[in-house]
């Protein structure tokens, strides 16, 4: 069990200076495009967890081993989230958006860019599927690094976390008729969802710097009709959410749809103009 | 002077949970327009629930209440209240951050998180008000106002409709710098805006 610490040791912004200088130059990975503040907690809790002394304690040990690596960019990729967050938006992408796109396309292509725990992607062919559209979709799924994905391929999730996501369900249904646990399965102490559910998943990596350069898995999918980065760009800075904004602008098609958490603003960038807004709401914009 | 410690406050923090919605309309209800200090307001809420606490607290207040957006700027003359269901975070550029990491004292948005980085920010500008509650969040962020320099104010728990936050912030800083009812909270409040607009 994961001990709930709201008394961490402070960084200061050198440490995390010297920190990304080393991360940068032994893993090809720049720290610097993360939102500072939920960063810095991030490491400390990661420090405090792997009993690590400090910021210079962790330095050394990335520079021996790699393998607190990749524990590292887990802790600071996990986002917590939940099933069917905002059961509102899943109704308007089910009643409004779905119609629209299944009208216009024979094959759909959704493409999920931070998928962390995998919440969303689930919840995003649940939805399909329940709309008769998970057949002719694609919902590609990235992170920024391998040992991520294979967590997101195999999720389980343990009943507490379902239980709080089946509330969210029954708001999305309306109805007493269909549960969240219905395409869950129980497996040696654990929950998995139903296998069907991965069969149109693709994943892939996409990593935070250079972004189109390195992420070849997306050049197969020249077209993509809608992306989900719902509270993905409140881990970033501003400069590199406009790099996001731009990357997915560009593999939109003209009319595809991006949704961004309830919260998250694009106005002041760039590339703003090049969206109209479909639902004020549920923050969903619809590329012009 | 010596009760404000100084004159130059450049935000004010206020957390609350159960009981403290009446006392933080209050409050706001007193404040005139042109409120010279930004304030954030925390409060627990129903993380299902994302509307609805705008608009009521904005019967009361004279002040433009808003919910603030991710690396939205914060601004003089407004109040902004903590979202449903994220953090919020205060950062060095002087502008809002929000997260969706995991609840801390079982609360998202949490009081000590948004405490402990608006101080980080603002340092002794810091004013940290605890209000009403049922669970001990916001004790530690005050703490950090606290050793920071800043201003740090608690409502008397014997006026508190629930008084474990109260308490539970009076105990973890020691000295925390005033026990006040909602009333006096409200004429502090007042007091330093006038210093604050009149040394302009």
């Amino acid at each position: 069990m994961r001990h709930i610490q709201n008394e961490l040791p402070e960084i200061g912004i050198l440490d995390l200076r010297r920190l990304n200088e080393v991360v940068l130059k032994n893993y090809d990975t720049d720290l610097g495009i993360y939102a500072h503040t939920s960063l810095k907690r991030k490491i400390s809790r990661f420090i405090a967890d792997n009993s690590l002394k400090d910021v210079d304690n962790l330095i050394f040990t990335l520079k021996n081993d790699s393998s607190i690596f990749f524990r590292l960019m887990q802790s600071i990729s996990v986002s917590c989230t939940e099933f069917f967050r905002d059961p509102s938006f899943w109704r308007i992408l089910r009643d409004e958006i779905f119609p629209i796109l299944n009208h216009a396309y024979q094959e759909l292509c959704f493409w999920i860019p931070g998928c962390s725990t995998g919440e969303e992607v689930l919840s995003l062919a649940i939805t399909l599927h329940e709309a008769g559209l998970y057949e002719k979709s694609k919902i590609l799924t990235s992170d920024t690094n391998e040992e991520l994905l294979t967590k997101s391929k195999d999720a389980l999730y343990c009943s507490t976390k379902i239980d709080i996501s089946e509330y969210n369900y029954k708001r999305f249904r309306a109805d007493d008729i269909n549960n969240l646990s219905d395409y869950v399965i129980y497996e040696n102490g654990n929950y998995k969802f139903r296998k069907f559910l991965y069969e149109n998943l693709q994943y892939g990596i996409f990593k935070g710097n250079d972004l189109e350069k390195k992420s070849s898995f997306l050049h197969g999918y020249p077209r993509i009709h809608m992306i989900l980065c719902r509270n993905y760009f409140i881990y970033f800075t501003s400069t590199h959410q406009e790099n996001l904004l731009h990357v997915f602008t560009n593999k939109l098609i003209p009319g595809g749809y991006l949704a961004i958490g309830n919260k998250e603003n694009i106005s002041f960038c760039e590339n703003a103009g090049m969206y109209l807004i479909a639902s004020e709401s549920e923050r969903i914009y619809r590329k012009k | 002077m010596e009760k404000l410690k100084h004159n130059g406050y450049k935000i004010i923090l206020i957390g609350g949970s159960a009981g403290s919605f009446q006392v933080t309309g209050n409050i706001l209800s007193k404040l005139p327009l042109n409120f010279s200090i930004p304030i954030v307001l925390v409060l627990h809420r129903l993380k299902h629930v994302r509307h609805g606490f705008v608009e009521a607290l904005l019967q009361k207040s004279k002040l433009p209440v808003i919910e603030p957006l991710d690396k939205e700027t914060i601004k003089q003359g407004k109040v902004y209240l903590a979202p449903a269901n994220y953090h919020l975070y205060i950062e060095i550029n002087g502008r809002f951050a929000l997260s969706t990491e995991e609840a801390v004292n079982h609360s998202r948005p949490a009081i000590d998180l948004t405490f402990a980085t608006g101080s980080y920010c603002y340092q002794h500008k810091t004013i940290g008000i605890i209000l009403s509650g049922a669970n001990k969040d916001g004790a530690t962020g005050l703490k950090k106002v606290k050793d920071r320099g800043g201003l740090t104010i608690v409502q008397n728990p014997s006026e508190a409709q629930i008084p474990v936050m109260p308490l539970a912030a009076i105990e973890k800083s020691q000295n925390v710098d005033h026990i006040l009812s909602s009333e006096e909270i409200t004429e502090m409040l007042l007091l330093l805006h006038k210093k604050a607009s009149g040394k302009k």
